[in-house]
């Protein structure tokens, strides 16, 4: 927005009859060749259309619709095509409406003024032209490198698209000579992936055939309110309550666990000692399913609660691994001789507090209806400090009884073809390749973060740590930070940390759509598109059986002068580099990227940004042989059906073939072994001091099997008397949708809270205790910090525990957001604030539930 | 006509001209502050000017931009500027009519649509390179200022010129409504004595500069 023409401050200046000859002296405007018809930032048709697009606002990635009438988006719906979705989306998608028409959206790029940085701390922030900032990040890049000093730029990633995160967090990093792409991954779900890897060489996030699971157990997780595929669980859930049982383990009555046959108010932090329980029923009662994991040779159950002479004994004899034949399982016995033997409900009784009828019961009736039992594993369990063996535990159960890869089980998903990026080796110049070979800041693949990412040690992200590294310049300092989509200040855990690193950070260069906290940190802010409204960007995901590729597009005009970072921003620093005398990226953007359909390569941001959607999704629009999923003919057509589905998943290919060490799904996993050994070895230790040095209790074989791990405690229990119980709130978009009035409209849709409040959960017992009651406002105190929020006595949770939604906190990010955003004064309490710094360190997770630490709340 | 009717006529066109004038250049007032170009072009200078003859009650007010164009002080200026109506941090004055009409708590809503739907009306649509809300307060402004135009310009007789329902409709349903609460918050946020006093003046000048309208500028 600026006055380009000189004319539009002089005063007309002519009197009487010469008056008539004028033209208007317009800036703002431009003369229509057809007044009343369409033009861009117009009004559209006033019928309307829905325009397909791809929601991000959490992690199922909804191929949706947006109704735009008269140039504006007034609805959204899941795309009417899709079959993971059905059709639906959740209440996040509608609340983009409100973020994309956000009046406190970032709308130009702004430089910061005030040199102090910190909490509370106005940056004086005024606008710049994309030009002005640009060029003064090219200077702070280019001086890098110019020193040698390219490893110490720090690229950190939040939300991101599957295909340009290619761009911008693989190969910018790559050519530009650092080795920090920094992701958010281990702050979010790292922890679920590996039982599923170390036990079926899968790192990734299930699928679940709910149209035929005939038992479904939600453990950890609220999949009607988050967790990756919400429509559709939204949609299955009548049917399953009509056609299956399921149950819900969770501390908390969550949304789920009210609608389910029955609930499992398992103690924090115990989940292991759980799946154990059921595993060791499941064996005992010889309902493990034969036809994937085998049987005894001669049919003679020898898992048993007694020994060898038949009587019931705490010390029960080993079971030959001889006499068993297992077919796609690995090590079973081994698992039951060093884990489950002992493992009774009434053992797990004690440690759970479920009665051990209940969990005798739940592992008997799936037993039963294996394999048509999916037991869906979320973060709760396993983002805590020994959550790697709740992880394999709980997701082995799914092993035995028959349902990975299953009809009614836990899946991965069909294939769908995807483009790939050219490659950019003859880019990457000896700076660069000196500056990749440096260690990455967050400190994975050190002895006490083994990170194992796909069984390989210090593969995986630390995300938390970051700051940590950053504060203690180990391994290095880091000069300049450019972050996206993400707002490590708010959803980091210990926030504070992340304050202090980003005021160290001599230049920090920040995208973000809505203020948020991490940008009041930043140097340079960039305003960025609403991803699913302004945009152009080709996403893909799976869910009911069925994968899918589905685009994102400007369903409206840009409402301000803001760009996507993955591609139009990398273009426009791409060319700033090459002013300063690096082109290699600009060399390698406007060289190899063609459009499939003319060969053309990009002369713009904008096409360039096209031409990569198109270069990614060409394979489901102008495949080179017939595909079983849709026929889509051509790029015009994707681009109005906005999606491809795969064909439906087939059962049972991976059965003999899993991607594990020994190709079996492995109970005893030797997948693990090796991957501990690797770190062990790098680390010139063995793999015992390794699990010390991790904080896990297991030694020896019990390394790699599920095996029961005790609850870790960072505080003080007589200080910090409540275990803390974090959840995800229904309308969260991973922190994002809090500016947005209707969040706090519709608030009681998370059971037991309040519209316009952010309560903390006590159950009635615990509050007539402690002398509070509802609407009591409540100091709330852990060793990281505290935060003031609204107290509700509610029987959702256990005494002894206390928990509260995450999401709300913000002291910036808008009007809505900050009570007082002017001075930092926050809407509720951040849970982040309060969660300490513990890490599951096999994962490099950050750790935010199983009871690690607690809280004393006091009248405020 | 008679030629004491005919400079009456152009009197009258030439008041009406200076009327649109001033909202020109309230208009520009609401841009990003341009050192080089506003201090070339005099613009609250001109702006006083106008004002001595469209509505001597708004001149006194009329803030000189000058002093806040240099150094330090347009820095400030710029900071101010961002508080007020850009952000971040939180937007102090939402400069967007359809946030005080339709109250939604967003942009773009649908007195947007309808503000959108008279420019292309009137032949006009938002130029491709300006990346604002139609319905920010500077275009509002400068297509009051295009109907004032228009009017002034107008042949005797000729529809514009008899129906000068374009510029008192406008005002009516699309600037009286919600300017009265846009400029006192301006005013609340006391950002700058620049600002301040811009809000102040053009409150005025809305009030007392068209008092042949039979609106509702409260």
């Amino acid at each position: 927005m600026k006055i380009k023409r000189r004319d539009f401050l002089k005063i007309s200046g002519i009197t009487g009859a010469a008056l008539t000859m004028r033209l208007p002296a317009l800036n703002a405007f431009a003369a229509t060749e057809n007044p009343g018809g369409e033009k861009s930032n117009n009004p559209g048709s006033q019928n309307g259309q829905w325009i397909p697009s791809t929601c991000q606002s959490c992690t199922s990635w909804c191929p949706i619709e947006i109704y735009v009438q008269e140039g504006r988006a007034v609805k959204v719906r899941g795309n009417q095509l899709c079959k993971a979705n059905n059709g639906y989306c959740c209440p996040k998608g509608h609340m983009g409406l409100q973020l994309v028409y956000d009046p406190d959206r970032l709308k130009v790029p702004v430089k910061r003024t005030n040199l102090e940085k910190g909490k509370g701390i106005d940056p004086g922030f005024m606008p710049i032209s994309w030009d002005e900032a640009m060029d003064t990040i090219a200077d702070k890049l280019m001086e890098l490198r110019n020193n040698g000093e390219s490893h110490k730029m720090m690229l950190m990633r939040g939300r991101y698209s599957t295909t340009t995160n290619a761009i911008a967090y693989g190969q910018f990093p790559a050519i530009f000579g650092s080795p920090n792409n920094i992701s958010h991954s281990a702050i979010c779900a790292e922890g679920e992936k590996f039982g599923p890897y170390f036990t079926e060489g899968f790192w990734g996030y299930r699928d679940y055939d709910l149209v035929h699971t005939k038992y479904l157990l939600i453990w950890g997780c609220d999949p009607l309110s988050s967790n990756r595929q919400l429509p559709n669980m939204i949609h299955r859930f009548g049917h399953l309550l009509n056609n299956a049982t399921v149950a819900t383990v969770d501390p908390r009555f969550s949304t789920s666990a009210a609608k389910s046959h029955h609930w499992l108010p398992v103690k924090p932090g115990e989940d292991g000692a759980l799946a154990l329980a059921m595993a060791h029923v499941i064996l005992k009662k010889g309902l493990w399913n034969k036809e994937f994991v085998g049987d005894f040779k001669d049919g003679v159950n020898r898992f048993s609660d007694s020994d060898s002479r038949g009587w019931f004994s705490s010390q029960r004899d080993e079971v030959d691994e001889d006499l068993f034949e297992e077919i796609h399982t690995h090590g079973l016995v081994r698992w039951w001789n060093l884990a489950l033997k002992d493992k009774t409900p009434q053992w797990a009784e004690e440690k759970t507090g479920i009665d051990k009828e209940l969990i005798e019961k739940v592992a008997t009736d799936m037993g039963q209806q294996a394999p048509r039992v999916a037991v869906w594993l979320g973060p709760g369990p396993v983002m805590s400090p020994r959550g790697a063996y709740a992880s394999s535990a709980i997701h082995a159960l799914n092993g035995l009884l028959g349902s990975v890869d299953n009809k009614g089980g836990t899946l991965r998903q069909p294939s769908v073809p995807l483009g790939s990026l050219p490659g950019s080796e003859a880019y990457i110049d000896d700076i660069a390749k000196n500056g990749r070979k440096n260690p990455k800041i967050d400190q994975r693949g050190t002895k006490k973060f083994p990170a194992m990412a796909r069984g390989r040690a210090g593969s995986g992200v630390v995300t938390n740590n970051v700051p940590n590294a950053v504060l203690a310049e180990d391994p290095y300092e880091i000069k300049v930070a450019i972050g996206y989509w993400n707002n490590f200040a708010f959803s980091g855990h210990d926030t504070k940390r992340w304050e202090k690193a980003f005021t160290k950070i001599p230049f920090y260069v920040c995208c973000t759509t809505q203020p948020s906290e991490l940008a009041q940190f930043a140097d340079i802010l960039l305003p960025a598109t609403e991803a699913s409204f302004e945009q152009i960007n080709i996403i893909n995901s799976k869910a009911n059986t069925y994968a899918h590729v589905s685009i994102q597009q400007e369903v409206i005009d840009r409402l301000w002068d803001t760009k996507p970072f993955e591609t139009e921003i990398m273009w426009l620093l791409a060319e700033k580099l090459k002013e300063k005398g690096f082109s290699n990226m600009f060399d390698y953007f406007s060289q190899e990227f063609k459009d499939p359909e003319t060969g053309k390569t990009p002369t713009t941001a904008r096409e360039f940004a096209e031409i990569n959607a198109k270069m990614f999704s060409q394979p489901v629009w102008a495949p080179e042989k017939p595909l079983p999923g849709d026929k889509i003919d051509g790029w015009e057509d994707f681009k109005k059906k906005g999606i491809y589905n795969s064909e439906p998943y087939s059962f049972k290919k991976l059965w003999g073939n899993f991607g594990t060490v020994t190709k079996k799904f492995e109970f005893y996993s030797e997948t693990l072994k090796k991957a501990l050994a690797d770190h062990a070895g790098n680390h010139n230790t063995d793999i015992d001091d390794i699990l010390a040095t991790t904080g896990y209790t297991g030694r020896g074989e019990l390394a790699f099997v599920p095996h029961y791990e005790p609850p870790l405690r960072v505080d003080d229990e007589l200080q910090y008397p409540f275990v803390f119980i974090d959840y995800k709130s229904r309308l969260n978009g991973e922190g994002r949708s809090q500016n947005a009035p209707w969040y706090y409209e519709f608030k009681k849709v998370d059971l037991g809270d309040e519209r316009w409040d952010d309560v903390i959960k006590i159950n009635p017992e615990d509050g007539q205790k402690i002398g509070i009651k509802t609407g009591d406002t409540v100091r709330v105190t852990s060793i990281a910090g505290s935060i003031i929020v609204t107290a509700k006595l509610w029987e959702g949770v256990r005494p002894g525990t206390v928990t509260k939604a995450f999401g709300q906190g913000h002291w910036a990010y808008g009007r809505v957001a900050a009570k007082d955003y002017k001075n930092a004064i926050p809407r509720g309490g951040n849970n982040n604030d309060l969660i300490p710094d513990v890490y599951e360190p096999l994962t490099g997770s950050s750790a935010r539930n199983g009871g690690f630490f607690g809280v004393r709340i006091e009248k405020a | 006509m008679q030629a004491a009717e005919k400079i009456s006529e152009n009197h009258a066109r030439e008041k009406h001209m200076a009327l649109a004038d001033c909202c020109r250049l309230f208009a520009a007032c609401f841009y990003p502050p341009d050192e080089k170009l506003f201090l070339d072009e005099g613009l609250t200078e001109k702006l006083g000017a106008l004002l001595k003859i469209t509505c001597p009650k708004a001149a006194l007010p009329v803030p000189p931009i000058d002093p806040y164009l240099t150094g330090e002080n347009a820095v400030a200026l710029k900071i101010s500027f961002t508080r007020l109506f850009l952000g971040p941090p939180k937007v102090l004055a939402p400069p967007y009519a359809s946030y005080y009409l339709d109250k939604t708590g967003g942009v773009m809503g649908p007195s947007c649509v309808a503000i959108a739907k008279l420019y292309n009306g009137a032949g006009l649509h938002i130029d491709d390179e300006f990346n604002e809300m139609p319905d920010h307060v500077a275009v509002i402004l400068e297509f009051l200022y295009f109907l004032l135009f228009r009017e002034a310009t107008a042949d005797s007789g000729s529809e514009e010129k008899n129906n000068e329902n374009g510029s008192v409709h406008f005002l009516n349903h699309f600037l009286f409504p919600w300017m009265p609460e846009f400029l006192h918050r301006i005013r609340e946020a006391d950002e700058h004595p620049f600002y301040n006093g811009l809000s102040q003046c053009l409150d005025t000048f809305l009030r007392h500069g068209f008092s042949k309208i039979k609106g509702a500028y409260r």
